[in-house]
């Protein structure tokens, strides 16, 4: 594994790399700062580039859209108090304050050096775990991997949805459209209706497209507000830059929020909006002065920044050691790495060491040119956030059509189309489509780990899963005690409301 | 006097004492809609993803078409239809139960002021069904020809009056898409089936290939 790690950094001396990670960053901090638009439909959307590319270029770029997206997401939360993407909703408790008290620029820059310090603590203690974490899951086998599945899917559709029943229903769907297709054990095929596009299922690249960037696209278009704002913001007025003496009073904040996120991030669909208000949360239990929280307080910045940017790394744990995607970037990083042939889960650390250290290593040095581009590019992005809708609305709509027809095949802008539709009536519905794609993405692995746990058990599978095979029960008890457990507490609110 | 509701703002939010779930039902919004419109439509939504999915999993073994791999079937220890059928009759069940809670949120709606809701969803409805006619009409006229009518279109829709403001997203943006997608990155897009149309898109790419990559 060590060779695998040294050889890792071989593969990074390349200038390209670093060109594609900037890109990335780049495209990710201007769509971030849009308030109507996220950084998954950046993603969903260039996806398909990422395919075109080599694994060692399309990967880090789809990355660095990902960390960009994050940091511009706060740059429409300070300013304006319109948190650009959910990871930033608790920077508009202190941002908005701040600017409005001149000190626009510190908050900016604290969000830009807690973010990155977050980012970069949290990638390296990813590195230095995930190599010893998938040598401990190679001891592990189908029915393991099976119930631990289960498991993460239980818990991503009752913490990622406001209601676990609707995301439970979103994850059912997933499942569901997921089989549609020729099964991978005997090859016969399923749910295509004569529909001969759907005999290799349902593909991924316009389903994503139609779940996370239509719905958006819609959303945009519905108010009559020519841009995502409607407030002038005046860049002369944000101030003087962050002091040495300012920074390093948060310095505590930003290792605890650090340490945080990056316990966060390795729980399956907890994400980092949990991260960012815990991060905040935490910041103001432990000052000695909570009262100036939410008031325009840098510390109120750099905790929330910090935590949701260190839940990037680790959410890489699952994806790579498991093939469990913990939220929908990860369900798009997931079908990025297996486009690229590399099959998510701990067989990878021995088939392509080298390069998943490589792709590891240069998501750590990402961070370095997050910090230099953010810093250049603070005021551009500042003042993006007033573009005209009708100048973006109809580029996104375009690149959204260029994704699908990468596939090579016209009949996937149907899918995208329907998808998209259906998307956007579930998303006015409360319903949260994480799940939906996180599930799709593990349907099939799910019923092969199953086929091969029934193999093993000669006939008896409850008895075997539960009984034969401890870890596997425990995961599979653990899921349904939450569930029961969501359940009892529904029951118990719904009592006390009625009372 | 009819009520209103109004979606909480974030920044009214206070994270202490909340907790984990609590944090993640502030990124989802309330767990139900918030319209009387939209709660009928919920009610028609589950009860119609409950119907379905009791269909899929009652015809299931009819829907898997014979065929496949021999010796595969052989090593199969299960029926290619036994998981949808499991995962289609759950959720068929799941979503009986979201019916029933959706009819009880809609019962409680009481008159709201619709305020600007159809208006905003029709928008939406226009704008889908542009991006319908673009798909339906991207193969024949070719990306850029249709990508520079959705473009004009959209961008009149949303305010865009300045006919000089038009250049940049609807005549340079689309060529530009073409140009850097197709000889870039390798992606093909679709050119016009019109003869004439396909002829001049030829030449302009051509002109850009000459005088920006060579």
């Amino acid at each position: 594994m060590l060779d695998a790690f040294f050889h890792g950094f071989e593969l990074l001396l390349r200038l390209d790399i670093y060109f594609y990670i900037a890109a990335g960053l780049i495209v990710g901090m201007f769509v971030g700062a849009m308030p109507g638009l996220t950084t998954i439909l950046a993603m969903a959307v260039l996806l398909p580039v990422s395919f075109k590319l080599e694994p060692m270029l399309g990967i880090p770029f789809l990355v660095g859209v990902y960390k960009g997206g994050i940091y511009g997401g706060s740059i429409s939360a300070i300013l304006v108090g319109i948190p650009g993407t959910g990871a930033s909703i608790a920077t508009t408790f202190d941002g908005p304050k701040l600017t409005r008290q001149g000190k626009g620029r510190k908050a900016l820059e604290m969000a830009l050096y807690s973010s990155t310090i977050g980012d970069t603590i949290s990638d390296i203690v990813t590195l230095l775990l995930i190599g010893p974490i998938a040598l401990i899951i190679l001891l592990i086998g189908p029915p393991e991997v099976f119930a631990i599945i289960i498991f993460s899917l239980i818990l991503i559709a009752s913490v990622s949805s406001g209601s676990g029943i609707k995301g439970g229903i979103a994850a059912l769907l997933g499942l569901g459209l997921g089989l549609v297709g020729t099964e991978s054990i005997d090859g016969e095929t399923r749910m295509t209706f004569g529909l001969s596009a759907l005999s290799g299922g349902i593909p991924l690249i316009p389903l994503v497209i139609g779940v996370f960037a239509l719905p958006e696209i819609f959303d945009a278009v519905e108010s009559r507000a020519k841009s995502f704002i409607s407030e002038h913001v005046d860049l002369k007025k944000t101030g003087e830059p962050l002091r040495w003496h300012e920074f390093r009073k948060s310095i505590r904040t930003i290792l605890r929020s650090t340490a945080l996120g990056t316990g966060i991030g390795m729980v399956p669909g907890v994400g980092q909006v949990v991260a960012a208000f815990v991060g905040y949360a935490a910041a103001k239990r432990a000052s000695k002065h909570p009262e100036t929280f939410g008031k325009g307080e840098l510390d109120g910045i750099a905790g929330p920044e910090a935590a949701n940017n260190a839940v990037n790394g680790p959410t890489l744990v699952p994806l790579l050691t498991l093939g469990i995607p913990g939220d929908n970037v990860t369900a798009i990083l997931l079908g990025a790495f297996v486009a690229h042939g590399l099959r998510p889960g701990p067989q990878i650390f021995n088939e392509q060491g080298p390069l998943l250290y490589a792709i590891l290593l240069s998501i750590v040095l990402a961070n370095i040119l997050f910090l230099g581009l953010g810093y250049l590019l603070l005021k551009p992005f500042a003042k993006a956030i007033q573009l005209k809708k009708a100048y973006l609305i109809p580029v996104i709509v375009a690149l959204a059509f260029v994704g699908t027809l990468s596939t090579g095949t016209a009949s996937d802008l149907g899918i995208m189309f329907v998808t998209g539709v259906c998307a956007y009536i579930l998303r006015k519905l409360k319903f949260d489509l994480a799940p939906l794609v996180i599930a799709f993405v593990l349907a099939e692995p799910i019923e092969l780990r199953l086929s091969q746990s029934m193999l093993y058990a000669r006939g008896d599978i409850l008895g075997y899963l539960f009984i034969d095979r401890p870890i596997a029960s425990v995961f599979l008890l653990a899921g349904i005690a939450w569930i029961l457990g969501m359940i009892f507490r529904r029951y118990r609110r719904h009592r006390r409301q009625a009372g | 006097m009819p009520e209103t509701t109004s979606e909480p703002r974030d920044r009214d939010l206070q994270p202490e004492g909340l907790s984990v779930t609590d944090m993640a039902d502030l990124e989802a919004g309330t767990a139900g809609p918030q319209t009387p419109l939209l709660a009928r439509l919920e009610v028609i939504v589950t009860a119609l993803i409950c119907l379905t999915a009791a269909l899929i999993s009652i015809m299931m073994p009819r829907l898997v078409e014979s065929g496949g791999i021999e010796i595969g079937r052989s090593y199969a220890t299960m029926s290619a239809s036994l998981i949808p059928r499991l995962i289609f009759g759950v959720l068929a069940v799941v979503a009986a139960v979201a019916t029933v809670a959706a009819f009880h949120r809609f019962r409680e709606f009481k008159t709201v002021d619709p305020g600007d809701e159809f208006d905003r969803y029709s928008r939406a409805a226009f704008v889908a069904l542009v991006i319908l006619a673009y798909a339906l009409t991207v193969t024949w006229l070719g990306f850029i020809l249709s990508t520079m009518i959705v473009a004009a279109v959209i961008s009149y829709f949303l305010g865009l009056r300045n006919p000089l403001a038009f250049i940049p997203g609807v005549l340079i943006v689309p060529i530009l898409i073409r140009f850097i997608f197709e000889r870039l990155l390798f992606i093909s897009l679709p050119r016009s089936r019109i003869e004439s149309v396909g002829h001049v898109e030829d030449q302009v790419i051509r002109f850009l290939v000459e005088n920006l990559l060579q």
